[in-house]
């Protein structure tokens, strides 16, 4: 049997591997996949916190941050063909036209 | 579902009903934008109706997953009057911009089921669904006038660095529930109380106390990195510094009348689920959070009135006054008493109406494609239009808290609540920062009234919808600074509410 640390320690691990993804990437895809990472983090802490102290309602809450992710998505794919659309680029060091 | 559970729902029903049917009537009829506003006016008021007459029946539905209290009725009225405020003012703009008003006016309405959904959740897992809904529906709206570059960027830079936030919560969310076994704020709360009574009692707490207390094989410190990271996530969305970078960008970019909704339903929507989250959920540790606060707060207040001081356009000063505003509605907050609750609630109120009147006049002096934006524009508008810049000034003034209006009183609430909680140093400092504020507002005073125009703005005349949220706006903020009672006891009601839910 595998301790529960191991899992909160490995979702730590893919949670700041998101949030560093996010600082450093420069492309917008790359970027936006972070945040699924992040995401994903946290459904691993979820299921592994749930089976831990049997409670259901982890798991649950897994398929609503699934069915959220999705939908993030498809908002989050629209917005970036409309930027891409205006600039032919996802570089977001190219998204600069409001600065102080 | 029993019966009693869908009444407590009935106003975002209707809510979603409406947007669905806005939606359909954009797709069927040609000439659609008189149709759909009809619509949305004729769902808004529905809810309201339902909302109101919930007011003095609080109900607990889904088995104590929703909460139809005082506290939550209070800023679902909120929400569905900025939406009506708004709904009243885009209509005239949709036009001009020639943009979709079925498409604009639906995701309002589910944005704010978003909001509803928020302020009444009693389970961090349905305040993280509610947050999601009025997010996405504001993602896009930001990016509405699609063929713009700059609200497309907005919308793109809204969009990240929300989602980012919301995965901070949701994380914070996922360590709650693994150091108290529940995600629902009131079991939260006893877990906690629980687990303070066995410490002080000396005695530990037993490793099987259930699931509930809080379980002795997690250090406390993941009691800490979860309220933190929950903190982190909610401060990003009522945009408080150190988390505001987005706030300006996002402002200047969304359609005007969308910022006006942006900087006043999301933002206490977050408040409220921020006050429901720290006040019921984390009430027990009090002293862990409030220094935080205390912090956001006072940076929120600097960085805010400081950047706005540099700002040459309008939109983008009103941005970064809006995170300042955020600052003193944490400071209320910071005391976390019944008197500071009470006293962030009317902040809000009164916020909403001056802040949407203020971006409403924005919105009309704009013009076409939105081209008189920068505060030059504004010269000589005393002279020109001079109801226009008559009711602009009234806004300004309450912005920058003169008496008689309702940001005087709202800020009066605030920092009263402020010094009963002891916190002189932070009473002081906002008030040096509402005397840094008086200086930015007072310079677009001026130079409506002082100065000869740069150059020629042209301005139609105000159309019916926009008089009446005109008039909604100055009556509002009027009535706040003059007769405080009425919603100051509403606001007290909601307040103790929320404090014996704990």
């Amino acid at each position: 049997m595998v301790p529960i640390s191991y899992f909160l320690v490995l979702a730590a691990i893919l949670f700041v591997l998101g949030v560093a993804g996010f600082l450093f990437k420069r492309n917008i895809v790359t970027i936006f996949m972070s945040i699924e990472l992040m995401l994903n983090a946290v459904n691993l802490t979820f299921v592994a916190l749930s089976y831990h102290l049997r409670e259901l309602n982890g798991q649950i809450f897994v398929f609503f941050v699934m069915v959220v992710a999705a939908a993030e998505a498809a908002v989050g794919l629209a917005i970036i063909i409309t930027v891409f659309k205006h600039r032919e680029s996802l570089n977001v060091d190219n998204v600069d036209l409001m600065k102080l | 579902m029993q019966p009693s559970d869908a009444i407590a729902i009935l106003p975002e029903i209707i809510l979603t009903a409406a947007g669905i049917l806005v939606m359909l009537l954009g797709a069927f009829f040609e000439k659609s934008e008189r149709i759909a506003a009809g619509a949305t006016y004729a769902g808004l008021i529905a809810a309201i109706i339902a909302v109101a007459v919930q007011f003095n029946h609080p109900v607990a539905a889904f088995g104590g997953v929703f909460l139809a209290d005082s506290f939550g009725c209070f800023f679902r009225l909120l929400f569905l009057l900025i939406a009506l405020l708004v709904v009243l003012s885009s209509s005239t703009y949709l036009h001009r911009e020639g943009l979709s008003a079925a498409e604009y006016y639906a995701l309002l309405l589910f944005g704010t089921v978003g909001m509803g959904v928020m302020a009444s959740a009693n389970e961090l897992i349905l305040v993280f669904i509610g947050l999601e809904i009025s997010s996405l529906a504001s993602y896009v709206l930001v990016g509405f006038r699609r063929d713009v570059p700059t609200s497309s960027e907005a919308s793109l830079k809204y969009f990240l660095l929300g989602s980012f936030a919301t995965a901070f919560f949701l994380y914070g969310v996922a360590l709650m529930f693994g150091s108290t076994g529940s995600t629902r704020l009131t079991q939260i709360n006893e877990a906690f109380n629980t687990a303070l009574r066995g410490q002080s009692a000396g005695t530990p707490v037993h490793p099987a106390a259930a699931n509930l207390a809080v379980s002795t094989q997690f250090p406390a410190s993941l009691v800490g990195v979860a309220i933190a990271l929950m903190f982190v996530g909610l401060a990003f969305k009522v945009s408080a510094a150190p988390f505001q970078i987005w706030t300006p960008d996002v402002y200047q970019g969304a359609p005007t009348p969308v910022t006006a909704f942006l900087s006043t339903a999301p933002k206490a929507a977050a408040f409220a689920a921020f006050l429901r989250i720290f006040m019921v959920g984390l009430g027990a540790y009090s002293g862990r959070w409030s220094w935080l606060l205390w912090i956001v707060a006072v940076l929120s207040m600097f960085l805010g009135n400081l950047g706005a001081l540099l700002q040459a356009n309008i939109k983008r000063m009103l941005a970064y006054s809006a995170i300042a505003h955020a600052g003193y509605v944490l400071v209320a907050f910071t005391t976390h008493s019944a008197d500071g609750v009470a006293a962030v609630l009317y902040y809000l109120v009164a916020y909403a109406f001056m802040n949407i009147g203020a971006f409403l006049v924005v919105t009309h002096l704009g013009g076409r494609g939105e081209r008189y934006l920068e505060i030059e524009d504004y010269a000589g508008l005393g002279f020109r239009f001079p109801f226009l810049a008559g009711m602009f000034s009234i806004f300004l003034l309450s912005l920058i808290g003169v008496p008689l209006t309702a940001g005087f009183l709202g800020k009066f609430y605030v920092f009263r609540a402020a010094i009963h909680g002891d916190l002189v140093w932070l009473t002081v400092l906002g008030v040096l920062n509402s005397g840094i504020a008086a200086y930015y507002y007072l310079r677009v005073l001026v130079s409506m009234y002082m100065s000869a125009p740069a150059r020629e703005v042209p301005c139609e005349p105000l159309r019916a919808p926009e008089r009446l949220a005109l008039a909604i706006s100055v009556v509002g903020t009027l009535y706040l600074g003059l007769f405080p009672q009425n919603v100051m006891d509403l606001a007290t009601q909601a307040a103790q509410w929320l404090q014996q839910a704990r």
